[in-house]
């Protein structure tokens, strides 16, 4: 279905993102992932999070973004963002 | 003030002789690629929090009858772990800030009604990105830091870096709050500072390596807008 696939796309994305930005290998990135746990230090947290607001152009607040805990949250919140 | 640093080590069994119990657990649960990073973090927090507590009182506190816990807006604090440690020493009428990079810990523990609550952060030198500064630093201040030397301006951001996040820390907020909002401003000799008026920048020595910032921030001095 367009929008199972959508956001399937979307966590890819994610995952993807999250994996590179902090560096840490792919496979140690899965949607349960905390970010604190991955980001080694407030560069590499603050650096995700404009990190995310270039890629998916999210006009998100900042307090919001900073409050996220897992990698399945940035995906709920850029499909709540995106009105899906 | 005080200011202690531990490396992260590899920190074998006996090393839990350091923890009081509710530690113990939390270290024995944890990620084994996480606990010398943790510990060393710990460690230095016990070295700060046993060096007040000795000047304070004239006797000295074993590191495992310190407890290091989290607050609920996520700052550190120090407890006692036994009875007899608070009856000597005002745990609670200090403040304490931990930072981790790179391979090193630090830690600082002030009193509160003295000398304000305390933020510090160390980061390993490396280059920021022109857009990573531009996301956190106001236009002045990135201006400020691309007029100096070439050779100084990376450590020169990071220290913006540093400033700003040791702001929060000691405000309590950390990263919740965003970094453009703690201004910092450059003094004619140069010399970096936060703008609040109730904020004051503390010297912080640390190995080659490493770029880092203390800040005291002082309860009931009104900011004048």
């Amino acid at each position: 279905m367009a929008s199972d696939e959508s956001v399937g796309m979307v966590e890819a994305k994610v995952l993807g993102l999250v994996s590179e930005t902090l560096a840490v290998p792919a496979e140690s990135v899965h949607l349960g992932s905390r970010i604190e746990e991955l980001a080694e230090d407030s560069i590499a947290l603050f650096g995700l999070v404009t990190a995310f607001e270039n890629e998916f152009g999210m006009q998100a607040e900042y307090e919001e973004l900073m409050s996220i805990d897992t990698v399945a949250d940035i995906v709920k919140l850029i499909g709540k963002k995106r009105g899906q | 003030m005080v200011i202690r640093s531990q490396r992260v080590a590899f920190f074998g069994k006996a090393v839990a002789r350091q923890l009081d119990p509710e530690e113990v657990r939390r270290w024995s649960a944890m990620d084994i690629g996480k606990r010398g990073r943790w510990m060393a973090g710990r460690l230095a927090a016990k070295a700060a929090v046993r060096a007040e507590y000795s000047r304070v009182t004239g006797h000295p506190i074993p590191f495992r009858d310190i407890a290091i816990v989290s607050l609920g807006d996520g700052r550190p604090a120090a407890l006692p772990s036994r009875l007899e440690h608070a009856g000597r020493f005002p745990f609670s009428s200090y403040s304490l800030s931990i930072s981790h990079a790179g391979g090193l810990a630090v830690a600082a523990f002030a009193h509160r009604a003295d000398e304000g609550d305390i933020g510090i952060d160390i980061e390993p030198v490396r280059t920021l990105s022109r857009a990573f500064c531009e996301a956190f630093m106001s236009p002045g201040e990135y201006r400020d830091c691309q007029s100096a030397p070439s050779s100084g301006r990376r450590d020169r951001s990071l220290l913006y870096w540093c400033l700003k996040e040791a702001h929060l820390k000691a405000l309590g907020t950390g990263l919740r709050r965003h970094p453009r909002s703690i201004p910092i401003v450059s003094a004619a000799s140069g010399r970096l500072s936060p703008a609040a008026p109730d904020a004051r920048r503390v010297r912080l020595r640390l190995p080659k390596g490493f770029i880092g910032a203390a800040v005291l921030v002082r309860h009931g001095v009104c900011a004048v807008n």
